[in-house]
């Protein structure tokens, strides 16, 4: 598979998202959130700070969101929250395909089932990487009016976490992407996908010790990037980590080949 | 079959594909050109058997029709051949060859339903066919023209109406101007105008010289359209032949007379007679060779009997179709 193939393949993906008006309202719905949640977030913190100081014995400092080089973790972090959205649009458009019954069209018109997989696989790339980059750049926004630009601050180890948040999305879209291909039909696909993912793998995790909880694909999604160290919890004597853990990022990745291969191999196995 | 090729000698472009058939010199290449090849085909859903050991072979140039009635495994067959159905068992070769993605780009293809996206106009939707099948997209508008959707075609898929749908489809599968066209019940859902203008169209590329493979149970379009047809019951191929096999070899007359008894005994001496049956006060009799109602006529009233009722009953492929998924068990299903 060459350059001109992947960017052959995505055309034709974009000739179909173009004037899907679903897509743009849910996408526009979805980005307008975001950035509503990530501007706004020192706001709703300072907020309930001020609240929680009207009656705590202790004092509790405000906490700087938008500092360098935490902004980082904080938006990726709370970014994570919204992360259904994304992976609704994409069971939208890989179960599309098979409501409108375009991929077995695609397919007997000569088209490798290769060929329908990457094409799913890029929009998931594309969607995780542009949500990161988006949530860069709103950090990048948010930090400069705070303060003076810090290079050193700014381009520190913590910009990682941009990119642990673009794999986050990309196994949990995958992990969406797998459904999608199993069930075929939209509405089914998100409501085993929520069950999943709040109901099921929140028990496993509550119930299995976290040495085997981690492994679990959406866990290991959710520990990319951990809870920030606030100044509430070091009063709590609390540390989370500062960065994304290596076998976390592994796990991560390792779960999002085998999500690959799996609906490779469904494809291949199944009736149209 | 051979009158076929006679009158439509086949496209300049076969020259460049199957150059491998050169084996006899003596006669021109195309009319020994097998398209698809067939072999002991079967697919079953759980337990139920929908293609049972199906052989087919299709030649360049022919219009093949796959009849039976509804659920007898046309669109299975269709379904496998184009690589959307693995089968249980048996083989089947295109050109010579295993089914590649190659090989489906030099077919167009409509399988059951039209396959659109319904936000998108017809021009858009087309497009992304041209870009799968690799074909230009300046074609589109001749598609278009072709299947008179030319006027609708910044049009929204979902507000066409299902025989708008229908011709898409049709549209789609002709995109690139394909060697081969596969129709899944083509007329499906169109009106009796829409009916003979998707036939029209039909017989327009076949005189082209594309190979077509069509599956119906409306044998008058079969019988209008069709060179060679194959029947399926249940499953199981029935028939396979040319249809002026299936129309020709024998013909039928109606008669009526006051006394039936009388009318039957003398019909049986009649010298081209070879069987016959009583149907809704008629006899209806078959006749090896042509039907000569004249003669017919003089030999009753030879033989004393005045016919009241004397018609000759062109053979159909539905007649033909009846009595053939009939005597094969069962019951028979076609509409």
């Amino acid at each position: 598979m060459n350059i001109r193939n992947l960017t052959y393949i995505l055309y034709t993906e974009w000739l179909k998202v173009r004037n899907y008006r679903t897509f743009w309202l849910l996408a526009g719905l979805y980005t307008l959130t975001l950035l509503l949640l990530l501007f706004s977030l020192q706001g709703i913190l300072n907020n309930v700070t001020v609240n929680i100081n009207t009656k705590s014995p202790l004092p509790i400092p405000e906490y700087p969101v938008y500092s360098f080089p935490g902004v980082w973790q904080n938006l990726t972090y709370i970014a994570g929250f919204l992360k259904m959205f994304p992976a609704f649009l994409i069971i939208i458009l890989i179960t599309n395909e098979f409501t409108f019954t375009t991929y077995k069209q695609q397919i007997i018109s000569g088209s490798r089932r290769m060929e329908f997989l990457t094409a799913k696989t890029l929009m998931v790339a594309i969607l995780s990487v542009g949500i990161a980059l988006l949530i860069g750049i709103s950090g990048m926004i948010a930090g400069l009016l705070q303060q003076s630009p810090d290079y050193e601050a700014i381009v520190s180890r913590k910009l990682i976490f941009l990119a642990s948040h673009a794999l986050e999305l990309f196994t949990y879209l995958m992990f969406a992407s797998i459904l999608a291909f199993l069930f075929r039909r939209a509405g089914i696909t998100i409501i085993v996908f929520l069950l999943y993912s709040f109901i099921i793998e929140r028990i496993l995790v509550f119930r299995l010790p976290d040495a085997v909880g981690r492994f679990l694909p959406l866990e290991a999604c959710s520990n990319l990037v951990p809870l920030p160290n606030s100044a509430l919890m070091k009063i709590f004597g609390v540390s989370f980590s500062e960065y994304t853990s290596v076998a976390d990022a592994g796990i991560c990745f390792v779960w999002a080949m085998i999500f690959y291969l799996l609906i490779y191999w469904l494809l291949r196995k199944r009736d149209l | 079959m051979f009158s076929f090729f006679v009158i439509f000698p086949g496209r300049p472009r076969q020259k460049t594909e199957h150059q491998t058939t050169n084996h006899q010199p003596t006669e021109p290449t195309i009319l020994k050109q097998q398209i698809l090849d067939i072999e002991n085909l079967s697919k079953s859903y759980g337990k139920l058997e929908a293609l049972k050991e199906l052989d087919l072979s299709v030649e360049r140039g022919q219009v093949f029709g796959l009849l039976g009635p509804n659920g007898s495994g046309k669109t299975t067959t269709l379904g496998i051949i184009l690589g959307a159905l693995h089968p249980n068992r048996g083989d089947f070769r295109w050109f010579g060859e295993r089914l590649t993605e190659k090989s489906l780009k030099r077919i167009g293809a409509i399988l059951e339903h039209p396959n659109f996206y319904p936000y998108l106009n017809a021009v858009d939707n087309l497009k992304i066919v041209a870009r799968i099948r690799n074909s230009d997209v300046s074609d589109i508008d001749r598609v278009l023209r072709l299947t008179n959707l030319y006027d609708r075609r910044q049009h929204r898929y979902q507000t066409y109406s299902y025989g708008m749908k229908q011709r898409l489809a049709i549209a789609g599968a002709l995109l690139g101007n394909p060697e081969v066209l596969i129709l899944d019940e083509p007329t499906n859902g169109l009106d009796p105008l829409g009916i003979a203008e998707i036939r029209e169209l039909i017989a327009g590329v076949a005189a082209e010289g594309t190979t077509i493979i069509m599956a119906s149970h409306l044998l008058d379009e079969v019988q209008k359209i069709c060179s060679h047809v194959a029947v399926l019951k249940q499953g199981r191929k029935l028939f396979a032949g040319s249809v002026d096999d299936v129309l020709n070899n024998t013909e039928t007359i109606l008669v009526g007379a006051e006394s039936m008894e009388a009318l039957e005994a003398a019909l049986i001496e009649y010298p081209d007679y070879q069987s016959h049956k009583i149907s809704s006060g008629f006899v209806e009799m078959k006749s090896n060779g042509v039907v000569r109602p004249a003669e017919i006529n003089h030999f009753l009233f030879e033989k004393g009997i005045v016919c009241t009722h004397l018609s000759i009953r062109k053979k159909s492929l539905e007649n033909y179709f009846l009595e053939i998924t009939a005597s094969n068990g069962g019951t028979n299903q076609a509409s």
